[in-house]
């Protein structure tokens, strides 16, 4: 019943070709290197690495894949052979990336994870569209349970689009999240691998700002040299004049990487496609969402946006690719997050938008840990530089009790019939959610502090929260509704079946 | 057991925990204790410090050595009034911490395994420790220690999820 696929004919070519670029980047940069052009080198190295190319290419061959009733199998290899079973159930993510090369031959490289590793479980470079389409079917459409045929039609299962965003969101989006760093390092990173940053450092710092213009600060400091006014001027103006192209950078980055940024909800999965260049196509099934969290910083608050990010099931990914499959919504007008949270959890319960706020004592519990590290980080100037030391000391002071006033109120709780709501922050102010029955454990903890102004810290624990931008930690709750929060949010979840 | 809603029963670790902690106490104590006497003494022999350092050195050893035998003899006792478990229908809440105190509640459903471990001087006392295992991640292990062989058995019995009332 269940036949052999092969990768697509194609896959010779693009695994030649990435198994080429593990060579051609050293031999290139030894090249570079040692500029007389030592060829015996390179030669070397290409004698070694062909063959590891060639077993390489014929590994990529080997590769036979089918669709049992409730797993993909995969096998590779003629001498070492490998079989892997992948049951639908456990698949979490499918992704699929097209290079304009790719595009061009109608195929695709296809990433499956299951969540456990670090790496993919299963790459298959390259696969025809047709096959992606039917693979896509056969991992997550079969909750609906067609009975196995023989052929499997491919029906296209009913989609609905939740979010389609147009290049002058994804601008906005490019500037609000300033990518930039992001391309700064990579422009970095190669001026780095051709040896350019030897010879262009010194002239930049040194010419330009220079040690001297450090030392000088230094010493205007301790009062022994006049302030140099004109060099400040000069690099506050440069260094608005990097942000501000950072940010330019950042808006063409987001524009292109993201283009056409499309999220589907087809069935119960979540596909994300985008990419001018090289598309990618992500799908999540929903059911792995454990928590779903809405971010709003400054900058979002000028333009009323938020981001909203879904944390799924946790597997340290690339650096790069975390973020773009979190953010399932990368911008989103602020009026438009409600409605966009119910089509993520149809029906959830959002309960009536007011929050339970943060114990009456708690500004004095926030104030005194900040104000303590900061006093005692001043006391050196205040010895040095009694006048400054002590208006600075002042400034702090006042920052710190501004900040923990603002942190408080903009503390709050909620317990609706099917979620707990929790948000914090005021410079990035956070809201995240978590349905009962993604939660895992709860619990509430005091410190003897905490136990002097009878409040409690209330943390409801969910699966994959290590690298969560925002976990529902909800600080300065007053003792008794703690521990009320702490069984009805323990009973209600331990009434909810889990499944992963 | 009780039912959601019913009488909470509390239980509290076994009684040998006392004894058991306090003999883990005692070795720890002297197992820093001395040999910090030792580099003391040493000195004192070896080297010409200004008197001072040997009267700070003693003083600090004394605090040290103070502050252990305390953990060996009192604080047991109190450690062991501050721990205590519910288990019911919903699944496990165990409470602990003298000074810092924490709640930890798992519902049935959501532990994934459970271990029971006996170290060589814990079977002396006949004590286990009961971990249960979830799929969170601060509490992706949750520990009891201290309870009594037999009952961190039948607590496993109880809170692994049986065949049937799976998925509730």
């Amino acid at each position: 019943m269940a036949s052999d696929r092969r990768l697509h004919p194609a896959s010779i070519l693009f695994t030649l070709g990435s198994t080429a670029k593990n060579f051609v980047f050293p031999a290139i940069a030894t090249l570079f290197a040692s500029r007389s052009g030592d060829w015996g080198l390179g030669l070397g190295l290409t004698l070694v690495l062909a063959p590891l190319s060639l077993i390489a290419l014929v590994r990529a061959l080997s590769i036979r894949y089918r669709f049992e009733e409730h797993e993909l199998v995969i096998r590779s290899g003629f001498v070492f052979r490998s079989v892997r079973h992948l049951p639908y159930g456990r698949i979490h993510n499918l992704d699929a990336v097209q290079s304009p090369l790719h595009r061009i031959l109608g195929v695709a490289e296809v990433r499956i994870e299951t969540g456990g590793g670090a790496e993919p479980e299963a790459a298959l470079q390259v696969i025809s569209l047709e096959a992606l389409r039917e693979m896509r079917y056969q991992v997550f459409g079969q909750k609906t349970a067609t009975p196995a045929s023989t052929e499997p039609q491919v029906p296209p299962p009913p989609s609905e689009v939740i979010l389609k965003l147009a290049p002058r969101e994804l601008m906005l989006s490019g500037f609000i999240h300033s990518k930039g760093i992001l391309v700064i390092g990579a422009l970095f990173s190669l001026l780095f691998e051709f040896r350019l940053f030897d010879s262009m450092v010194p002239k930049v710092v040194d010419d330009f700002t220079g040690r001297g213009f450090v030392r000088q600060l230094g010493r205007s400091l301790i009062g022994k040299a006049e302030l140099p006014v004109e060099m400040i001027a000069i690099a506050t103006v440069g260094f608005a004049l990097l942000l501000l192209g950072m940010r330019v950078l950042s808006m063409c980055w987001t524009a292109v990487t993201l283009y056409g940024y499309t999220l589907v909800h087809e069935a119960n999965d979540l596909r994300a496609e985008f990419g001018f260049f090289t598309r990618v196509s992500a799908t999540t099934p929903l059911k792995r969402a454990q928590a779903l969290t809405v971010q709003e910083g400054p900058l979002h608050r000028l333009f009323k946006r938020v981001t909203v990010r879904l944390q799924s099931v946790g597997k340290p990914a690339e650096a790069d690719q975390r973020p773009v499959r979190e953010k399932v919504a990368p911008i989103l007008p602020r009026n438009a997050a409600p409605a966009f949270i119910n089509r993520i959890f149809p029906g959830i319960d959002m309960g009536d938008g007011s929050w339970r706020p943060a114990h009456p004592r708690a500004f004095r519990r926030a104030l005194i840990v900040p104000s303590v590290i900061w006093l005692l980080l001043s006391c050196p100037l205040i010895y040095f530089q009694p006048v400054w030391g002590v208006g600075l000391a002042a400034c702090l002071l006042g920052w710190a009790a501004l900040n923990a006033k603002l942190y408080v109120k903009s503390t709050g709780w909620r317990t609706t019939s099917d979620a707990v709501f929790f948000k914090s922050g005021w410079i990035l102010r956070q809201m995240t959610i978590v349905r009962l029955e993604r939660i895992q454990a709860v619990s509430l903890r005091e410190t003897p502090f905490d136990r002097r102004h009878r409040m409690a810290t209330v943390l409801v624990d969910t699966l994959g929260a290590s690298g969560a931008p925002h976990v529902v930690r909800i600080p300065y709750v007053p003792r008794a509704d703690a521990a009320a929060l702490l069984n009805d949010l323990y009973y209600r979840a331990a009434r909810v079946p889990f499944s992963v | 057991m009780s039912e959601i809603g019913g009488a909470v029963v509390r239980h509290k670790l076994a009684p040998a925990a006392i004894p058991f902690e306090r003999t883990v106490g005692w070795i720890t104590a002297v197992a820093i204790s001395l040999p910090l006497l030792l580099v003391v003494v040493v000195a004192w022999f070896k080297a010409d410090y200004p008197p001072w350092i040997y009267g700070l050195g003693g003083l600090l050893w004394l605090a040290i050595t103070g502050w252990l035998v305390w953990l060996a003899i009192v604080w047991p006792a109190r450690s062991y009034e501050a721990t205590s478990y519910v288990v019911d229908q919903a699944g496990i809440e165990i409470s602990r911490g003298v000074y810092w105190r924490a709640i930890v509640a798992v519902p049935r459903s959501r532990v994934q395994h459970i271990d029971v471990l006996q170290g060589p001087l814990r079977r002396k006392f006949g004590l286990a420790t009961l971990t249960i295992f979830t799929a969170g991640t601060e509490h992706s292990s949750v520990g009891l220690e201290n309870l009594e062989h037999q009952v961190a058995l039948d607590l496993r019995d109880q809170l692994l999820p049986q065949a049937s009332d799976d998925g509730i």
